[in-house]
């Protein structure tokens, strides 16, 4: 009789001491993340530039006279040099070494870009899947969702950049004010994502079996839904800390930003330098920052990409090669392949076979 | 006193509101509906298995989810035990749920792809709260061999397992918790033939050791026919036929039982002559037609079958087999194979089905 | 009184998916004869829908790739011809139908467009003398009347080469009234008010009739080989019945070749005339449909046979295989049924284990992959 049929039993019978099991999983990670970036150049390149990007940040924080012979404001003696070994990005009229300052913005933009991000996913998040999961008309969680979404609504319906700067006009210049500006304009896309990756993961199956297995909503929340959802939103998340940096250099660049040299935020140094008239006769001083700004949001571009690539369970175990799974089950890679396969069929049909049918529904939706 | 049913349905109704379309709504009229289970009776007794057949749209998957207090119905008694359960809310409702488990069709989608094995078939069990989570996993690597998996995958992630595997688990969750009652919805339609046959097997099997009654909704005939005792046919949301096994499925009484029977595709060479001589689509849900509602596609239709719905009965000679036709006098002895044409007998142009109108 | 439409010999295909490797289809060789409905079953992972994709070079290269082997189709060999001239072949040559209508049909176009554009595809390659086989074109008798002047319009062949032609509604107007056509084709798939339906999307019909005009559109192209990969999987038993009905009744009026994939032997058993059994990647046996049904040479044939569904079987457990499909990119060695097969003996181990060879006592093309063939009937 076909007792041990469907899974493959090839499983050794072993304890698992749980510590030293946490451990080889760690390693197992690590090794995955290892074959997935060699696999992914583009991701690879992401993942280390970020990984400079943050390490710098934590030694200017605590260090800085490892990177930098200059503190804050401290001008040298070279005034309005070019690039050069002793000053890489040159220096400003008044002698301040311009790398130095881009060094020194860098945990500034980082904290404020994170704080800013952070804040909303955590309150957006949990508004969208308080709104999502609760949604039922005609229960007062309906109501709670309804009036969470319209609140959303009303702060979608206004330009989030244009709405940005108005606050920060009203609140004056200042970091909290600067996050308090675009955390207000940030936050209502999280809600809609949350929301929308809710409502979807809360029709499987599995979430029907919990409910069927007598689980509290509470904890089929927190077990099932926020684990199923955190995938594309730690993607987006990344992604996201991208867009903050490019909208905090924009508000700095229109004059309402921090206030530069004191406080060295990227998009302020570029607005103080072409306020001052050096964009034209010392094109280094607005060089500098800019290609901070242009090279951290690329590496946080890439690390979301290659991320949504990692996340998925089905594309990580083709982009780390199948066959380095301990106990699989039959056929398993071939299922994987056809189910590939099949995607793929959709889109290259002969002519009278229409193309645009979308791959299958797994794919989640991610912005 | 002899015990009651284990479950007892009485004309239960499911109905799934559809938004009113602009024009609707400023004419005011009514809501439509989609009427997914019309009135259905039926009994379910201790450590029996009922079958459920019929096609999509014929409202046996939420009937099995009503059961399952998974949907709650429209109108209609539900009975467990003899005590109301449709009353039930809150963690009263929580409690009840681990006398009805249920088995979803979905093998992939029904198990959580981010738990590990004890996790997902401990759920239920952690649910009721009574247990540590070393007891749980205890429990859960003692039930893993019953369902016929190797008690050391506790450790696995679902993705790591075959279709057929991963059944094993939904069932071994289902399981956890001893219900009196599981409710098998499709259980082995996503899989293939040999791996069903295990499934089933293991069902039957289980089904001995642990005093359980199933409720088995499948369209595979077969299936029914080797796990059930007794088989209830619904069509469009209503039981079109209940009766055992042997008899439905031997002798068929209502025309759609007959086509339904006729239309599984067998493994015989000579059916490459064979036409299946009944036509059109099945009708949608949200106006269904009145009277019977398998006239519109019924080869034995009459004038009353679009007008009266006939009520389940009870025929002369077939006892214990209810049947909802107005002519089953007429039509019990017709075999099944009738509605299907052999190539000799058809015309030149063939029986060509007539296909029903689409649907706006 | 050979005469293949298709010939596959020796095919094999591998997946490459990281450091992974595994072959899904190893060295089938298998023919469709000229008229001739072949089936194709197997279970999930067999390979059987890597082959169908393969045929017409629709699989997704990479991360599959063809290992070796050939595919003879109208003189060429498919695996040398390069991907971007493959259009050409597809759709009249080589058309296709899948399992799931709703996928396969385009949501944003109306059942006219789709088939519209189909029709049309077909007149401008038939003017430019792309449709190479004329006897594929002849077969299909039943096409009534064509609007000469409408044809003349097509002198002007615009398929563009390589891109799969995408034409807006517009452009194929421009080529002659398609609607007489359009309208035949729907009617040949037993829809009795074409007109009714040619203005609707594709949801908004049921599941059956999405695949009546998806088994349409495939024909008004007239293909030389049809494939169907499980057309009738995801309809209901009863709409299944009616699919299977049209499909045999135009099997005998349009005198098609197809290559028929399923994993139910039952509708395998209602279409086709021969039949070839896929077990882990390999062709295990091939043969007439009666005969292979009634004196199967393959352990796993018969396995599979007895688990399969018959409305009259008797009470008793169900008969299924013990153990499971095996892992392809560590397959059993020599014949890869052998862990499972009850007539195993020692040499079926030993690699590369056994080829088709004829049986018998059977049909002249009755093959089976076993070294106990004769001993098969003898299993219960």
């Amino acid at each position: 009789m076909g007792g041990t049929g469907g899974a493959a039993g090839s499983a050794t019978p072993e304890v698992r001491p749980s510590l030293a099991e946490r451990g080889r999983r760690v390693g197992r990670g690590a090794a995955l993340l290892w074959r997935v970036l060699r696999a992914n150049p583009l991701t690879l390149i992401g993942f280390v530039l970020v990984v400079v990007i943050v390490l710098t940040a934590i030694i200017m924080v605590t260090a800085p006279h490892l990177l930098t012979s200059y503190s804050v404001d401290q001008a040298s003696t070279d005034y309005s040099q070019g690039p050069s070994w002793k000053h890489l990005f040159g220096t400003d009229g008044n002698g301040i070494d311009i790398f130095s300052m881009v060094l020194y913005g860098l945990p500034v933009d980082l904290a404020i870009a994170f704080a800013i991000t952070g804040v909303a996913l955590l309150a957006g998040g949990g508004l969208g899947l308080v709104a999502g999961f609760w949604d039922k008309p005609g229960t007062a969680g309906g109501a709670v969702s309804v009036v969470i979404m319209r609140i959303t609504d009303i702060f979608l319906s206004f330009p989030s950049l244009i709405l940005a700067l108005a606050i920060a006009v009203s609140l004056g210049r200042g970091v909290w004010q600067l996050i308090v500006a675009v955390l207000l304009t940030w936050w209502p896309y999280y809600v809609r994502l949350v929301r929308g990756e809710t409502l979807a993961v809360k029709h499987l199956p599995y979430i029907m079996a919990a409910r069927a297995a007598g689980v509290k909503d509470g904890r089929i929340v927190l077990r099932h839904v926020v684990r199923n959802v955190l995938e594309p939103v730690v993607v987006y998340f990344t992604l996201d800390i991208g867009t903050v940096l490019v909208t905090l250099s924009t508000i700095g660049y229109v004059g309402l930003g921090l206030n530069y040299p004191t406080t060295p935020e990227w998009g302020s140094m570029i607005s103080y330098y072409q306020n001052a008239g050096l964009i034209t006769s010392y094109p280094w001083t607005v060089l500098g920052p800019g290609a901070a700004i242009f090279i951290t949001v690329l590496a946080f571009s890439l690390l979301g990409d290659g991320l949504r690539d990692v996340l998925d369970p089905r594309s990580r175990r083709v982009l780390a090669g199948s066959a380095s799974r301990s106990s699989t089950s039959p056929a398993e890679g071939e299922e994987a392949a056809e189910e590939m396969a099949q995607e793929t069929e959709a889109t290259e049909l002969p002519s009278p076979v229409a193309s645009a049918a979308p791959p299958a529904a797994e794919g989640r939706p991610v912005p | 006193m002899t015990p009651g049913p284990l479950v007892e349905v009485v004309g239960i109704e499911k109905q799934f509101p559809l938004t009113r379309t602009a024009t609707e709504f400023f004419h005011g009229s009514a809501r439509r509906a989609i009427h997914a289970v019309d009135g259905v009776s039926m009994t379910i007794a201790n450590r029996e298995t009922v079958g459920l057949i019929g096609e999509s749209g014929s409202g046996k998957t939420t009937l099995g989810w009503l059961i399952a207090r998974l949907h709650d119905p429209t109108a209609g008694e539900l009975r467990f035990a003899g005590q109301d359960i449709l009353g039930l809310k809150g963690t009263a409702l929580r409690k009840w749920r681990a006398n009805v488990q249920i088995v979803f069709q979905d093998p992939v989608g029904s198990l959580d792809p981010r738990l590990k094995v004890w996790q997902i078939v401990g759920e239920p069990l952690r649910a009721i709260g009574e247990l540590s989570r070393s007891e749980v996993r205890a429990r859960v690597r003692d039930l893993l061999p019953t369902v016929g998996l190797p008690p050391d995958c506790l450790e696995q992630f679902p993705h790591e397992f075959s279709g057929g595997g991963r059944q094993r688990i939904s069932l071994a969750r289902a399981l956890s918790v001893d219900p009196r009652l599981v409710v098998l919805d499709e259980p082995t339609s996503a899989l293939d033939v040999a791996v069903q046959a295990q499934i089933l097997n293991r069902l039957v099997e289980l089904q001995k050791e642990r005093d359980v009654a199933y409720l088995l909704i499948t369209h595979n005939v077969a299936a029914v026919r080797y796990v059930a005792d007794r088989v209830a046919v619904m069509y469009l949301g209503r039981a079109v036929e209940v009766g055992s096994v042997r008899g439905v499925l031997e002798h068929p009484i209502h025309p759609y039982t007959k086509a339904l029977l006729a239309a599984v595709p067998v493994a015989d060479a000579k059916r490459r002559r064979t036409r299946f001589k009944i036509g059109g689509d099945v009708p949608s849900l949200v106006n269904p037609p009145p009277g019977c509602r398998f006239a519109p596609r019924c080869p034995f239709v009459v004038d009353v079958c679009r007008t009266e719905y006939p009520p389940l009965r009870e025929l002369v000679g077939a006892p214990g087999q209810l049947v909802a036709c107005h002519r089953a006098e007429e039509v019990r002895d017709i075999p099944p194979e009738s509605l299907l044409v052999t190539k000799e007998a058809a015309t030149p142009t063939g029986p060509a089905p007539p296909a029903a109108p689409a649907p706006a | 009184m050979s005469d293949p439409v298709v010939s596959v010999e020796g095919l094999s295909i591998d997946y490459v998916i990281g450091a992974g490797r595994f072959r899904a289809v190893s060295g089938v060789t298998l023919s469709v004869e000229r008229g001739h409905v072949v089936g194709v079953v197997g279970e999930t992972g067999c390979g059987k829908s890597t082959l169908a994709q393969a045929i017409p070079r629709l699989l997704p290269e990479p991360p599959a790739t063809i290992g070796e082997g050939r595919i003879l189709f109208q003189g060429q060999d498919l695996v040398q011809v390069p991907l971007w001239k493959m259009p050409r072949i597809r759709g009249t040559g080589i058309n296709m139908i899948f399992q799931e209508p709703l996928n396969s049909l385009n949501p944003a176009f109306r059942i006219y467009d789709q088939l519209a554009e189909a029709i049309y595809i077909r007149r401008v390659r038939e003017k430019s003398g792309a449709v190479t086989d004329p006897r594929a074109a002849q077969a299909y008798d039943y096409s009534r009347s064509q609007d000469p002047t409408a044809s003349e319009a097509l002198l002007r062949p615009v398929v563009p080469a390589g891109a799969a032609a995408r034409v807006t509604r517009r452009a194929v107007e421009r080529h002659g009234d398609l609607k007489p056509e359009v309208l035949e084709y729907l009617r040949l798939v037993r829809i009795n008010d074409p007109e009714t339906i040619l203005d609707l999307y594709p949801h908004e019909l049921s599941g059956g009739m999405r695949q009546r005009v998806m088994i349409a559109m495939a024909l008004s192209e007239k293909p030389t080989l049809l494939i169907a990969d499980e057309p009738t999987s995801a309809l209901d038993v009863t709409i299944q019945a009616q699919v299977l009905t049209l499909m045999k009744e135009l099997i005998e009026e349009v005198n098609t070749s197809i290559l028929f994939i399923s994993h139910d032997l039952g509708v395998i058993a209602e279409t086709a005339d021969e039949l070839g059994v896929m077990y882990a990647g390999k062709l295990v046996e091939f043969g007439p449909v009666g005969e292979l049904f009634e004196h199967p040479r393959h352990p796993y044939t018969k396995a599979l046979l007895r688990a399969a569904p018959t409305r009259y079987k008797s009470q008793g457990p169900l008969s299924s295989i013990p153990g499971s499909v095996p892992n392809l990119s560590h397959p059993p060695s020599g014949c890869r049924f052998h862990p499972r097969c009850p007539l195993m003996k020692p040499n079926c181990r030993i690699a590369p284990g056994p080829g088709l060879e004829t049986v018998r006592g059977g049909a002249a093309n009755h093959t089976s992959a076993c070294f106990y063939a004769d001993a098969v009937e003898a299993l219960p």
